[in-house]
């Protein structure tokens, strides 16, 4: 009977061995040589457990068809069809389930596979995880959207010389958030002087804490509270009377889309309307939230973007990838989206711009060059030693009648005036 | 010879766990897997001499587990010493913890006392998610031993790298954390045969015929926890040196301490095979589900492993070691039976 259980493990064993792929490793693509004329990209994204995964894996899919068929855009890489003379892009999609430790396995599962980048993660934590496995296998990372300041900082992670960064991170956001209260005070004379924050206690929200003290004192803003939460929290009420209780002019959020869906109708249940909610990239950025804003009739919520739908007249190419965008999945594309869409392209730029499929060559021009991003405002961009794009991806968008208005810097691309309550 | 066919089903295991990542499992994805079905085993083992031997039911485990990731995690970055210190120290703050906390709650017991276990992990995971000095929500990445130690291959340290626990190199990692759950899987095997284990066992069956026999049941539940504790941290410790990431997030959550739970009793509760058993079924079939399933987004990977795990606590509480020995039973009745016939 031992031996008929041995035999059933040894099974079970073996069975997750086939699962694993195969006994041998996958040799990654060398010197342009990609298997079967395509070049494969990893993409560990969030898949189950919400429905931000399948948004951004909507948004990859776009990209890789523009890089893999000609489209009608001035655009050289929507021009022409694949890249190194032809050769198509395949996605190698894997789900972390928002789990660092599966993102772990995942991305060795597609590195063994033989991918020549890999992108994703969306949370940072995962992120994190999978640049560590990228690092070991010498495959870069083009991460979109994750925006902890630590993923770039070349202190708290080893692996700055393989990781590349598309998102603004914490701290290039608070200082553009509060360039824009020192705007609204000096043009609308708004008179905001005490600013507080709510913060999830992770990463994400660690991070964007630092960097919101960091930059009050900086520009001469009195900080007068700073409220973290657990992410487990099913309820914000005492958290936002505690806010309210400061007597904060603006109040800042680091909160994904449900706990800033929370605190959005627990501001709104105590009668709290500061003069804005300004919100570090997450859940502001998911258009979903642009409905609850709505529902509350409020138009007090403001955050970065690395574009809007707003400016599809001003950039044609942003238009026709929304466009795609919305024809599969009924809705526009939103920041996080548009960076995992760009963390595509970017590989596939790199790949050409090596002139062959090798990991080493890939990362290496990936640092070396600057990038044509025509679907976002800033057009370009460029990485530095640690992986941050350092010409900054985002400007300041306002939720006024449920569309992401952008509101600073006033430029051409500014679509609306600020509404302050 | 006797313990050899004895114990022929570990000897079959261990070859298996030798032979597959070095033959048809040689990729890192499968070393992954191997290395975390051994982290959570050994776990399991810890989890199963205080629940499975001595029937104190307990949801914190993650608590002990966290104490020996941190700890050794702290020693590592902070202080530069090596984790094989790190795991005894972690291991002996554990069991001090372990010891403070259930000299007062073993006076309570059934779902009691369960509850109460649940509240250490959860007590430790908010301190620790606020704490400054273990990175707080932020954690504490694990630096390369090239970059924590300047000129590592030239001193001391990088000729004995692998006393750093460098997981760089997968297969020295997996085979030094099969060969620390074979030592923990033979101090069970002693302690379940000794005399302390079925003093365990006797605490499990009736606390009331245990005193009568002149057993201190609250001595021996203290043991067989402390025991279960350091255990607990030296698992930590593999998987905070594997993962090379942790915070509060990833090593105290209920769920951490659930998966301690769900493997011992799908493999077999109060039995030493269960948690090896029950980790291999568990992480061998999450990952084919996960790869016929996962990138569809479909969630029908947990979906199915989640109506397993219910399949087997409903029909066959004593798990997969369970249902093998009621199939034996079943082969065993038919041959006295045709044995009688034959008469």
């Amino acid at each position: 009977m031992k031996k008929l259980l041995a035999f059933l493990i040894s099974g079970a064993l073996a069975l997750s061995m086939v699962a694993c792929g195969g006994s041998e490793p996958a040799p990654a693509p060398e010197g342009g040589e990609a298997s079967g004329g395509t070049v494969s990209i990893g993409a560990v994204l969030p898949l189950t457990g919400s429905s931000t995964g399948e948004y951004l894996k909507a948004a990859m899919e776009v990209a890789e068809d523009i890089i893999n068929n000609s489209h009608d855009l001035d655009w050289d890489l929507a021009k022409n069809e694949g890249i190194l003379g032809g050769q198509k892009i395949e996605i190698k999609f894997a789900d972390h389930q928002a789990s660092a430790e599966v993102a772990t396995t995942e991305a060795a599962n597609l590195l063994d596979a033989g991918v020549v980048a890999i992108t994703g993660a969306y949370n940072s934590g995962c992120s994190a995880s999978v640049a560590t496995q990228a690092l070991e296998y010498g495959v870069p990372m083009v991460c979109g959207s994750s925006s902890s300041a630590s993923l770039t900082d070349g202190t708290t992670y080893s692996f700055g010389s393989i990781f590349n960064r598309v998102a603004a991170n914490d701290a290039q956001e608070s200082d553009e958030f509060f360039e824009y209260l020192t705007y609204l005070n000096d043009t609308y004379d708004a008179g905001i002087k005490k600013v507080a924050i709510a913060w999830i206690n992770n990463s994400y929200g660690i991070h964007a804490d630092e960097m919101f003290q960091k930059y009050a004192a900086e520009y001469g803003f009195e900080v007068v509270g700073s409220v973290s939460y657990e992410s487990t929290s099913t309820s914000f009420d005492t958290e936002a009377a505690q806010i309210k209780a400061t007597g904060a002019d603006v109040v800042f959020q680091a909160s994904y889309i449900g706990d800033l869906t929370l605190f959005a109708q627990a501001y709104s249940s105590i009668e709290f309307f500061p003069k804005a909610i300004i919100c570090y990239c997450g859940g502001f950025q998911d258009a979903s939230f642009a409905k609850v804003a709505t529902d509350l009739g409020v138009n007090s919520y403001a955050g970065g973007q690395a574009c809007t739908a707003e400016l599809a007249d001003k950039l044609p190419v942003f238009s026709y990838v929304n466009d795609l965008y919305k024809a599969k999945t009924g809705q526009d594309i939103d920041g996080p989206a548009l960076e995992e869409f760009a963390s595509i392209i970017i590989a596939a730029q790199a790949i050409e711009a090596a002139g062959s499929a090798d990991p080493e060559a890939i990362n290496a021009a990936l640092k070396a060059n600057e990038f044509a991003a025509p679907y976002l405002i800033t057009q370009k961009v460029k990485f530095d030693e640690y992986g941050q794009n350092i010409v900054m991806p985002a400007v300041v968008t306002q939720l006024i009648d449920g569309k992401y208005e952008v509101v600073y810097p006033i430029n051409e691309f500014t679509t609306s005036d600020p509404v302050l309550e | 010879m006797v313990t050899l066919k004895k114990h022929s089903l570990a000897f079959i295991l261990l070859a298996a766990f030798i032979i597959v990542p070095l033959t048809i499992g040689n990729t890192t994805d499968v070393h992954n897997v191997i290395i975390y079905i051994l982290i959570y085993a050994m776990v399991g083992e810890a989890w199963n001499l205080i629940t499975g031997f001595t029937g104190q039911t307990s949801f914190g485990h993650a608590a002990y587990f966290g104490v020996g990731a941190y700890t050794s995690t702290i020693m590592l970055e902070y202080f530069h010493i090596t984790p094989w210190i790190g795991m005894l120290v972690g291991g002996v703050i554990a069991v001090i913890l372990a010891f403070m906390v259930n000299f007062q709650m073993f006076k309570l017991k059934g779902h009691y006392f369960a509850i109460a276990t649940l509240c250490v992990a959860e007590i430790l995971k908010t301190i620790f998610s606020t704490w400054k000095w273990v990175g707080a929500g932020d954690g504490i990445a694990l630096t390369p031993i090239t970059v924590l130690i300047p000129d590592a291959s030239k001193n001391a340290w990088g000729k004995i790298a692998w006393l750093s626990l460098d997981v760089r190199n997968r297969l020295p990692f997996l085979f030094t954390t099969l060969a620390v759950f074979c030592i923990v899987f033979v101090v069970c095997v002693l302690l379940e045969n000794s005399k302390v284990g079925f003093y365990w066992k006797a605490i499990r069956e009736s606390h009331e015929v245990a005193e009568s026999i002149g057993i201190n049941p609250r001595n021996y539940k203290l043991l067989a926890m402390c025991l279960s504790a350091f255990i607990a941290a030296i698992g930590g410790t593999f998987f905070a040196q594997f993962f090379k990431y942790i915070d509060a997030i990833t090593v105290f959550p209920l769920s951490v301490s659930m998966i301690f739970v769900l493997v011992t009793v799908l493999g077999g509760i109060g039995n030493v095979y269960g948690p090896i058993i029950g980790s291999v079924i568990y992480y061998s079939l999450e990952l084919i589900m996960r790869r016929l399933t996962g990138a569809s987004g479909s969630g029908l990977d947990q979906i199915v492993f989640g109506i397993l795990i219910v399949l087997v606590t409903c029909f066959e509480p004593r798990g997969i070691m369970g249902l093998i020995d009621r199939i034996k039973g079943r082969f065993v009745k038919k041959a006295v039976k045709e044995g009688e016939a034959s008469e």
